[in-house]
C-alpha cells in the first residue's frame, strides 16, 4: 500500500515536471514566434529542459530521502530478523542436544533395569503391577509379561500374614525392607529381601512403587549347611573331646589294675613265697581284676549312654525285692559296713528296667562303702511321695564340699582330696548313675555334710496299681 | 643299708614295690603324695625315690626338679613311674634330671635290675 501511495506520488511528480516542461516548452515556442530575431539562441534553446530537470529533481528529492529511509529501514528490519533468526536457531541446536541427552539417559536407564539381575517390578500404589525387568523369572517363575497388569498380592503365600498391603503402605511414606516370603508360580514359597520405595510424580505425590527383589533361598539353603556343618563339628567336638577323655582314663586308670596283675603273678612265678604272701597277692589280682572289669563297663556304659544305645525294658518290679538282692551282696563283701533297709510300704512297684535298677543302687551302695573306708552303717529308705517312689542311700562317709556338690554328676568328675588320695575312679559311675535315673523319668539329688556323711535320693514312677501284670511281664 | 622311698598315692602299687623289694636289704619308706614326698625325702635323704608321676598336690616331675635343683637333695637318685605311656612324658622326665623311667605296667624283676644298676 505504501508502494503505491509511493507509485502514485512518483507519479503525481512526474506528470508535474512533465506538465512544467510542456508549459515552458510552449512558451519558448511562442516566444520564439514572437520574437523571430532571437535565432538560435543558447539560452532560448537550453533554459526550459535545465529548468524543468532541476524541477523534476529538485521534486524528487523528498522522494529519494523517503526511499533512502524507506531502504535503511527495510535493511534494519531485516537485520533484527536476522539476528532473531540466529538467536532462535541457537535456543534449537541447545533444545536438539538436551533432546538428545534426555534420550540417551533414558536408553541407559531402560538397559540397566532390563538388564539387572534383581529383579525389579514397578507398581501403582495400588499394587497394579505396571513392569517387571526379565529378571523376575528367576524369582516369580513368571514371564514378565504376564505380570503386568496383575496385583502384587499374587505373591502372598497361602497360610501367611498378608504383607503387600502393609509394604505398600509404608513404602508411599519412604521406604520398607525386610524378608518376606513369596509364592511363586509352581506353588513353591522362597524368602526373599524386599526393598519397597516411592516415585513421586511432578507434584509431589506417591504414584509408583518400585520393588527390589533379592532371591534369598540360595543363602538360607548356605546358611542351613553353615548350621549343619557347625552341629556337625561340635558333635564331633563332642566326640574327639569324648574320645581323649576315654583314652586319658583308659592310659591311667587301666594302667595302675594292670600293674598289679602283672607284677603280683610275676612275683608269684618266680618266686618262693609264704603262702600269707601268696594269698595277699592273689587276693590282690583278683580284686584288681574285678576292677578292670568295673571301669569297663562303665565305660561301655557311657559310650552307650552318649551313643543313646541304652534301651529300658521297663516293667512293673518290686523295689523291695531289688534293693534287698544288691544289699546282700555288698553284706557278703564287706564286715565293717552294714545295711540297714527302712521300707515305708510293702509291695511298692516302680516302672523299671531291673538291670539297670540294679546298677543304679550298685553305684549307690559301692560309693558308700567306698568313701566310708572306715566302716560304718549304710541304710537305705524307700517311701512315695506323689505318684513316685523316693529311695535313699545314706552313709557316715567322708562327705562332699558343698562346692562340689554342682559338679557331682558330671562325666569323668573327680573330687579331689587329700582324704581321698587313695580313693580310685573313673568319676563315671554318678554320671551314669544320673542317666540311667533320668532315663527312667524320675531325678537323683544329694545331700552332704563332710565328716557326717552323704545322701543320695532318687524317685523312680510308680508303676500303675496291678500285681498281676508284673509277673506276668518278666 | 640302702633307704628307698616309696611315692605312689595307689595303696596297691605301694604293696607291690614293697613285696618286689622287701627280700633285698633295703630300708622302705612311702609317701601318698608330692608334698609328703618332698617332706620325706629331706628329711630322710634316702637313696633313691621311686617316683610315681601323677599324685595329688603336686606331680611326680615337680617332685623331681624341685629335689634335684637343691644341693642337700640333689645326689638323691630317682626312678619315675608313670600310668601314661607318651614318648613326651619320658622327654619330660629325662629334662627334670630322673635317673630312669618305667611305664605302668612294669615287669618287677626289671625294676628291682634298675634299681640295683643305679644304686651301684
Amino acid at each position: 500500500m505504501r508502494l503505491t501511495l509511493f507509485a502514485q506520488f512518483t507519479l503525481l511528480i512526474m506528470l508535474g515536471a512533465s506538465t512544467i516542461a510542456v508549459v515552458l516548452t510552449v512558451a519558448t515556442m511562442q516566444y520564439r514566434a514572437a520574437n523571430p530575431d532571437l535565432g538560435e539562441s543558447w539560452a532560448v534553446n537550453w533554459v526550459p529542459p535545465i529548468i524543468s530537470v532541476s524541477l523534476l529533481f529538485l521534486l524528487m528529492l523528498p522522494l529519494v530521502r523517503r526511499i533512502s529511509q524507506l531502504l535503511a529501514k527495510r535493511a534494519e528490519e531485516n537485520a533484527r530478523l536476522i539476528e532473531e533468526l540466529e538467536l532462535s536457531y541457537a535456543d534449537l541446536g541447545r533444545a536438539l542436544e538436551a533432546a538428545s541427552g534426555a534420550r540417551e539417559r533414558m536408553t541407559l536407564l531402560a538397559a540397566a533395569v532390563e538388564g539387572s539381575a534383581e529383579t525389579i517390578i514397578i507398581s501403582d500404589t495400588e499394587g497394579r503391577i505396571l513392569y517387571a525387568n526379565p529378571a523376575a523369572r528367576e524369582v516369580y517363575g513368571y514371564d514378565p509379561s504376564e505380570l503386568t497388569g496383575k496385583n502384587v498380592r499374587m505373591f502372598e503365600p497361602p497360610g501367611r500374614r498378608p504383607l503387600a498391603a502393609e509394604i505398600l503402605r509404608s513404602s508411599a511414606e519412604g521406604v520398607w525392607h525386610g524378608q518376606v516370603n513369596v509364592l511363586r508360580r509352581d506353588g513353591s514359597e522362597i524368602p526373599v529381601h524386599l526393598t519397597a520405595s516411592v516415585v513421586r510424580d511432578e507434584a509431589g505425590a506417591a504414584s509408583r512403587v518400585v520393588a527390589l527383589v533379592h532371591d534369598l533361598s540360595e543363602e538360607q539353603r548356605r546358611q542351613e549347611e553353615l548350621i549343619q556343618a557347625r552341629s556337625q563339628a561340635a558333635a564331633f567336638q563332642r566326640g574327639e573331646s569324648l574320645k581323649s577323655e576315654l583314652i586319658s582314663i583308659v592310659s591311667h586308670e587301666l594302667r595302675t589294675p594292670l600293674t598289679a596283675l602283672q607284677g603280683f603273678s610275676e612275683l608269684l612265678l618266680t618266686r618262693d613265697s609264704s603262702s600269707e604272701d601268696a594269698r595277699l597277692w592273689i587276693k590282690t589280682i583278683n580284686e584288681e581284676a574285678k576292677r578292670l572289669a568295673k571301669i569297663l563297663d562303665d565305660l561301655l556304659n557311657v559310650s552307650r549312654i552318649e551313643a543313646g544305645a541304652i534301651k529300658l525294658q521297663i516293667a512293673p518290679t518290686s523295689i523291695e525285692d531289688v534293693i534287698q538282692q544288691v544289699v546282700s551282696l555288698f553284706a557278703a563283701q564287706s564286715s565293717r559296713h552294714h545295711f540297714v533297709l527302712d521300707v515305708q510300704e510293702v509291695d511298692l512297684e516302680v516302672s523299671a528296667d531291673r538291670e539297670r535298677l540294679m546298677q543304679i543302687l550298685d553305684n549307690l551302695l559301692s560309693n558308700a562303702v567306698k568313701y566310708m573306708p572306715g566302716g560304718g552303717s549304710i541304710r537305705v529308705a524307700v517311701s512315695t511321695r506323689g505318684g513316685a517312689a523316693v529311695v535313699s542311700v545314706t552313709d557316715e562317709g567322708i562327705g562332699i564340699p558343698t562346692e562340689e556338690l554342682p559338679k557331682l554328676f558330671t562325666r569323668f568328675h573327680r573330687v579331689d582330696s587329700p582324704d581321698r588320695v587313695s580313693i580310685r575312679g573313673t568319676g563315671l559311675g554318678l554320671y551314669i548313675t544320673q542317666q540311667l535315673v533320668t532315663m527312667h523319668g524320675g531325678t537323683i539329688s544329694v545331700e552332704s555334710v563332710v565328716g557326717r556323711g552323704s545322701t543320695f535320693t532318687f524317685t523312680l514312677p510308680l508303676a500303675s496299681s496291678k500285681p498281676e501284670a508284673v509277673t506276668g511281664a518278666r | 643299708m640302702k633307704k628307698i622311698l616309696v611315692a605312689d598315692d595307689d595303696p596297691t602299687i605301694r604293696l607291690l614295690v614293697n613285696a618286689t623289694l622287701r627280700r633285698d636289704s633295703y630300708t622302705l619308706m612311702e609317701a601318698v603324695d608330692g608334698e609328703q614326698t618332698l617332706e620325706v625325702a629331706r628329711a630322710e635323704h634316702p637313696d633313691l625315690i621311686l617316683l610315681d608321676v601323677g599324685m595329688p598336690k603336686l606331680d611326680g616331675f615337680e617332685v623331681c626338679r624341685q629335689l634335684k635343683s637343691d644341693p642337700d637333695t640333689g645326689a638323691i637318685h630317682i626312678v619315675m613311674l608313670t600310668a601314661r605311656a607318651q614318648e613326651a612324658e619320658r622327654e619330660r622326665g629325662n629334662a627334670v634330671g630322673a635317673d630312669g623311667y618305667f611305664t605302668k605296667p612294669f615287669s618287677p624283676l626289671a625294676l628291682l635290675d634298675t634299681i640295683s644298676d643305679v644304686l651301684g
